[in-house]
């Protein structure tokens, strides 16, 4: 008879990374203790020393295929800080439509290729359908709108850069090449179906949540911080601002220059994560714990500053800006969708713009500064690029926090208060297990991004013994009983 | 051109060809359309055969043979392409792929790549070959290039184009096998080497080991390079007026490339110098994109073209009703075209009679016209390509070149080819490691040291046409030791040496010249200026020109000065002035007789592209945004004053910066007094006339 | 071939190879029923068993132990292995660590980064050990298709693709090589 179990879930699948599970059981078969391991690191911070700095939002755009805009424009800004330059207005008003981009294609993944599944599906659907092949299959006028959501981002992407991942665009003082008024007029063509399937997004999260009110509660809910970048009215903003942290009852904790991060926040690193975890400095390890990317964001600020956008996020207030749910994980997959409208609205705003079609794109001129700090909120979260060069511009050291980073710790409360919701008495069944991962998913960790530092995540629950010993590996297969 | 060159026949690829003898087989296949890869192999240099990229079958050997140092031969059959040789091409590749870290997806080069391109081309999906991983050192000590050793495929082009082109010699191979390096000075970092950063080693570079750092990532996928234009065009950054082609895409510079490149009828084999490749690819200031107006606080406010050219006739007409044309000045920069010069002229004598007109240059002007009516001698100089001929060349001058980088290159070039014999009054000059003699006497002493050299020179002559003025110095040489007067400048024994030596070359010369450096005609005064006319005059041939350049500041000085836009007299102490119009071209700062005169300034108004500095900013209440100098066409003097040379515009200037001649021509109508000319043609033909019948 | 059974893996590499493949949208709803995913991590197949796959696609270098045995696997167990992406075929941006010891990657990102607070490499038996060398999947699997860029085009990937499906061992025509 086992007394003690190890359950390990390997790759957590439909998560852009490499991560895995490991819920160490007691001997009465509850949970002991649950980690979200991430497993790969690869070393950019390292290897990127000694570069020119110019090269860089190139080379950390590699850190992600899902988010390169993101990395670039991180890294870009931290090049603009090297500079010491204010870039042109278009240039910057050019970024923040890529950006727009990129947000509006990795939310329309996100939505509809990775959480959808569960969403539509159902959690104890059969593991062998309940991918995007099985929504292709079941919901294909849904899925055709979602493959066209995401690609209509990709297109904003490939408008400005050439191609839809790993773009050249951003370079330190401004941008490569303009818009044409020509490929403006064909991206703004694109709008009304991205609004339409943004809409049957909202409504299908709206109703799913509101269906499901009492999961969305007990759900991988819990108190933490959260946090994300504001403009000057506390509103948000994904390409600028002020980083702000804000307390689980959304009371402003700190609010700050992002240059300044190193005062706020710290990594702690635990031995059997390639991820570190960032935490608030004032709150210490782990008390420090806060939450970013789209929920993150949406607790965090004080508007939006779109009107359809402002709109929905009022009526998500309405419902769920209350002690007992706002913690919830699965209004990730909400407040994303409100994200995606925001995204929308301000990339039209920005084609709107006479200002998006000037000729002065690039300041082109010598470092001043010999230390740069670019921060941007990504798809996932905020994102700091920490540069400093030698006198000629290459890099002597090289900080990264990426989205996923931040969100560590959330992520491994997540889980464990999943696996000790699901798994009861030894209890174990591979609906369950999915539901761990779904509490990974909420969070949409990219760990491409997060393993910037090396390793590699695939998901796989382990369970372990109370004495260590391994004692099942969580195998799914397509016949159905997801383990041995 | 029909030559009477002896010809050969060839087979290629089975096709009979009639070729010149003396052709390599490379050579002989282009001109009959046909495509061999090469990767060491450039046009502007010399052969080398060191890739063997371009290996061909020759009476088919079953040795391969590099096409580009095979000379052709009569009855010679070559086949340039078949299974055997494409393997062998795509193997080499892979070695050069393995060999270092290349790296693509990062490159700032990637697209604009001929080691790339080869790949594509072979369909190289992959190394069979294994990678060492090894990593190469980057060389990033200059602003301007990177050297990547990872990206270098030492083909030796860079070390080719900077010795043959540049006569520099700065870079060569070190190490030897698979640690081989393109060194600076053997083993110098960029920055520490004598390298003068013209260039020309990224220009001729195959892949992305040397590239520009302020333009990266231009043409990776998805930027086509179809949307690329390029345009020739001429840099006007000084009076070399150096031939270029831009590279524009959506309106941003990408390149700046020589468009002569390697050309050897060109006294510098189509070179182009540091700034002209790279300081216009900067942003020299903060650029102005609307009228702006000076509020009460003293910030500025935007406002509209109306509204600003209003503003300023208004107060100009006023200023001149009031107080008179004499309390108007006007100042305007000789890096603007001839016809911008011209109306800029016209616009503030006729509209307001203003009391005086200069350019920022003014003072070298009238350094000359002061030695003109000193030595009583026509000043009439040689062209630039003038210096192909010479064969001993007396530079007088601190830091002679500073803004001409590429003359002292063209010397280094004639003296490593032993075509002329260079000596220079003056210190400073680094990048002429090449010359003969050197008399490093100070700026003070340029003057004294000119003196004694024409003295010296005098005694050994008898000049083809002379003059009294000449024959007084000719009798007053006799009698005096120069030697003494050098002691007085500090010259050693050997420098002393030196001058007798240089005096005796120069006496003798077939073809001397003297070359005066922009600083030695400078807004300071220009010592020597007036011996150095008087010695070249000594070695004059009486076609009616000097030996004689004089290098000017800007890169239209001699069409300013022409045009009559600088003042023959210099701006009088206390002048009163109360208003000013400035037009302003690349940040100019005004000289402090100018600029002392700013006191009682009540109103300034300046035409410039970018956010004036200064005292210029400080003083002024209206900008009007006026093109860079690359967003307009405009026509240009050459350094002699003989030529005039199109530049043609490159850019498209920000939609509310208006055309430098439409806005003159605007606040002319303004002010009520329209100009008479407004077509660009009719104002080319007008400055063209004043500028070549003289 | 018949709907082949494709198994997907991501090892070193950022997942663009994977967005690119995605970037065929609509073209997706037509590769899709052609193929059975048996492992990709965009399905929820979990095994790294690769039974009876035809084909095993593999993006990204390899770089530790773990990554060495997932393509050491799949190689066994496929028929056709492609190598998608600059890291699978040349070994990417990733090699950039080669020159550096482990060790003193390590030491910089979990101790010596200015924001970290108590570090300490990781060393739970949980993770996966470098290797030295991040190296590309040819040099120590036998691959069989190659699909080059950073990433490669949708298209490419589309072709190579459809090659295989009609029996064919594609290698992709010059205009479709890339490597950025």
């Amino acid at each position: 008879m086992e007394a003690t179990r190890k359950i390990t879930i390997d790759p957590i699948s439909r998560i852009e990374g490499h991560g895995k599970v490991v819920i160490n059981l007691d001997e009465k078969g509850d949970v002991k203790d649950a980690k979200f391991h991430v497993t790969q690191i690869r070393g950019f911070e390292k290897f990127c020393e000694g570069r020119p700095f110019e090269e860089m939002p190139v080379i950390t755009q590699r850190i992600c295929g899902i988010c390169p805009v993101s990395h670039q424009l991180a890294s870009a800004k931290a090049c603009d800080a090297i500079l010491g330059v204010k870039i042109p207005e278009t240039a910057a008003l050019l970024r923040e439509l890529m950006h727009m981009g990129q947000f509006i294609q990795s939310h329309a993944l996100h939505f509809f290729y990775l959480a959808s599944p569960d969403l539509l599906l159902g959690w104890d659907a059969n593991p062998a359908e309940r991918n995007v092949v099985g929504v292709v299959n079941k919901f294909p006028e849904l899925a055709t709108k979602g493959i066209r959501l995401r690609k209509f981002g990709q297109e904003i992407i490939k408008a400005l850069g050439g191609k839809k991942i790993h773009p050249a665009f951003s370079v330190p003082g401004g941008v490569i090449n303009g818009l044409s008024r020509a490929k403006a007029r064909e991206l703004a063509d694109g709008f009304e179906e991205a609004y339409g399937t943004c809409r049957i997004a909202i409504d299908t999260i709206g109703k799913w949540v509101g269906d499901n009110l009492e999961e969305a509660q007990k759900f991988a809910n819990f108190r933490s911080n959260y946090a994300g970048l504001v403009d000057s009215e506390g509103r948000l903003n994904l390409y600028d601002g002020q980083m702000r942290i804000v307390d689980p009852d959304r009371s402003i904790l700190a609010q700050f220059d992002p240059a300044d991060y190193l005062n706020y926040i710290g990594e702690q690193v635990e031995p059997w994560s390639y991820l570190k975890f960032p935490f608030f400095r004032d709150n210490g390890f782990p008390d420090g714990c806060y939450r970013v990317g789209p929920l993150g964001r949406i607790n965090a600020v004080d508007a939006i500053a779109t009107p359809m956008a402002n709109e929905e996020l009022q009526r998500f207030r309405e419902k769920f800006d209350r002690a007992d749910i706002r913690g919830g994980s699965l209004l990730y997959h909400y407040a994303r969708m409100i994200e995606l409208l925001y995204c929308l609205e301000k990339a039209g705003e920005i084609l709107k713009d006479e200002r998006t079609y000037g000729s002065d794109i690039r300041k082109t001129m010598h470092p001043s500064n010999n230390k740069g700090v670019g921060v941007i909120e990504a798809p996932r979260g905020t994102l700091i690029h920490h540069y400093e060069v030698d006198k000629y511009g290459a890099l002597t050291k090289v900080n990264l926090i990426v989205a996923t980073g931040h969100n560590n710790m959330a992520m491994n409360n997540s889980v464990g208060l999943v696996a000790r919701q699901y798994i009861r008495n030894g209890d174990v069944q591979e609906g369950i297990l999915n539901r761990i991962e779904g509490a990974i998913r909420c969070y949409d960790p990219c760990l491409s991004c997060s393993t910037h530092a090396l390793g590699q995540m695939p998901l796989r629950v382990e369970v372990l013994s109370a004495n260590g010993d391994l004692i099942h590996e969580l195998q799914k297969d397509p016949e159905g009983l997801g383990y041995a | 051109m029909e030559t009477n060159t002896e010809k050969v026949k060839i087979v290629l690829d089975g096709r009979e060809c009639r070729v010149d003898k003396g052709l390599t087989v490379l050579e002989a296949t282009r001109q009959n359309g046909i495509h061999i890869p090469t990767l060491c192999h450039h046009p502007a240099v010399s052969a080398w055969g060191g890739c063997r990229m371009c290996v061909v079958e020759i009476d088919g050997s079953p040795r391969l043979a590099a096409s580009c140092v095979t000379p052709v031969r009569d009855g010679m059959e070559v086949v340039t392409s078949n299974e055997r040789i494409t393997e062998s091409r795509r193997l080499i590749l892979e070695f050069l792929f393995s060999e270092r870290n290349h790296n693509c997806m990062f490159c700032s080069q990637s697209g604009e790549c001929e080691l790339q391109d080869m790949a594509y081309d072979l369909q190289m999906d992959h190394l069979s070959v294994f990678s060492s991983f090894d990593e190469f050192p980057v060389d990033i000590t200059n602003e301007y290039m990177g050297l990547d050793h990872n990206r270098c495929i030492l083909c030796g082009r860079c070390v080719r184009a900077c010795a043959e082109i540049t006569g520099a010699h700065v870079l060569d191979f070190t190490s030897r096998g698979p640690n081989t390096l393109i060194g600076f000075d053997l083993n110098e970092t960029r920055e520490n080497s004598t390298c003068f950063k013209c260039g020309v080693c990224m220009e001729v570079c195959p892949t992305g080991a040397i590239y520009n750092r302020l333009r990266t990532h231009s043409a990776v996928t998805g930027h086509s390079k179809e949307a690329w234009e390029s345009i020739d065009s001429v840099c006007p950054l000084c009076g070399l007026l150096c031939p270029t082609t831009s590279t524009v895409c959506d309106n941003t510079l990408l390149t700046v490339e020589s468009s002569a490149l390697g050309d050897v009828s060109r006294a510098d084999r189509g070179q182009l110098c540091r700034r002209g490749r790279f300081e216009v690819l900067e942003s020299p200031g903060e650029r102005v994109f609307d009228p702006m107006i000076k509020d009460d606080a003293g910030r500025w406010a935007k406002t509209d073209w109306e509204n600003a050219l209003g503003h300023v006739a208004e107060i100009l007409n006023h200023m001149r009703d009031t107080h008179g044309g004499g309390s108007i000045f006007g100042l305007v920069s000789s890096m603007c075209a001839n016809e911008n010069l011209m109306l800029f002229r016209d616009l503030m004598t006729r509209a307001w009679s203003a009391g005086y007109v200069d350019t920022f240059d003014g003072n070298c002007w009238r350094n000359i016209l002061n030695a003109r009516d000193k030595t009583a001698l026509q000043i009439r100089e040689m062209s630039v390509d003038s210096i192909s001929e010479a064969d001993f060349i007396l530079v007088i001058g601190e830091h002679a070149f500073e803004s001409h980088p590429v003359v002292p290159a063209i010397i280094n070039k004639k003296v490593l080819d032993k075509e002329a014999e260079v000596a220079v009054v003056g210190s400073g000059d680094f990048h002429m490691p090449q010359i003969n003699y050197r008399l490093p006497v100070g700026e003070e002493d340029i003057e004294a040291t000119v003196r004694a050299m024409l003295k010296k020179v005098l005694t050994l002559i008898r000049p083809a046409v002379s003059s009294l003025e000449l024959k007084k110095f000719q009798a007053a040489g006799r009698q005096i030791d120069s030697a003494e007067i050098l002691e007085e400048q500090g010259l050693d024994q050997k420098e002393l040496g030196d001058f007798d030596e240089i005096a005796r070359n120069f006496a003798k010369a077939a073809s001397p010249l003297v070359l005066i450096g922009a600083r030695s005609n400078g807004i300071q005064g220009a010592p020597g200026l007036k011996d150095a006319i008087r010695l070249a005059f000594a070695r004059n041939t009486g076609s009616g020109r000097l030996p004689l350049i004089i290098f000017k500041p800007f890169g239209n000085s001699a069409g300013a000065w022409k045009l009559g836009a600088a003042s023959p007299v210099p701006p009088p102490a206390h002048a009163g002035w109360k208003a000013g119009l400035v037009m302003a071209a690349n940040g100019e700062t005004p000289g402090r007789m100018v600029a002392d005169n700013f006191d009682m300034l009540e109103f300034l108004a300046v035409f410039s592209p970018f956010f004036p500095k200064g005292a210029l900013g400080k003083k002024a209440n209206v900008i009007l945004p006026v093109p860079l100098w690359m967003e307009e066409d405009g026509s240009y003097t050459s350094m002699d004053g003989r030529e005039v040379i199109f530049k043609k515009r490159v850019l498209d200037a920000p939609a509310n910066v208006k055309d430098s001649r439409k806005a003159m021509i605007a606040l002319a109508e303004k002010a009520g007094v329209p100009l008479e000319h407004h077509d660009l043609n009719e104002l080319q033909e007008k400055t063209r006339v004043l500028i070549i019948e003289e | 071939m018949e709907r082949p059974r494709i198994a997907t893996v991501w090892l070193e590499g950022c997942a663009g190879c994977h967005m690119s493949f995605l970037d065929n949208d609509e073209a997706l709803l037509e590769i899709l029923p052609q193929i059975e995913l048996i492992d990709s991590p965009i399905t929820d197949f979990k095994h790294f068993d690769f039974r009876d796959a035809d084909v095993g696609i593999i993006e990204g270098a390899i770089g530790n132990d773990e990554q060495l045995e997932i393509a050491r696997r799949l190689r066994q167990r496929c028929n056709i292995l492609v190598a998608w992406g600059d890291c699978a075929v040349f070994g990417g941006i990733n090699t950039l660590r080669n020159n550096i010891a482990t060790r003193d990657l390590l030491s910089y990102c979990y101790v010596d980064s200015p924001s970290t607070v108590n570090g300490a490499v990781p060393d739970s038996t949980e993770l996966p050990k470098l290797l030295e060398k991040v190296l590309p999947v040819n040099q120590l699997v036998k691959v069989d298709v190659y699909v080059p860029g950073c990433p490669p085009s949708a298209e490419a990937i589309a072709y190579s693709l459809t090659e295989i499906l009609k029996g064919r061992i594609p290698v992709l025509p010059g205009s479709m090589i890339h490597f950025d």
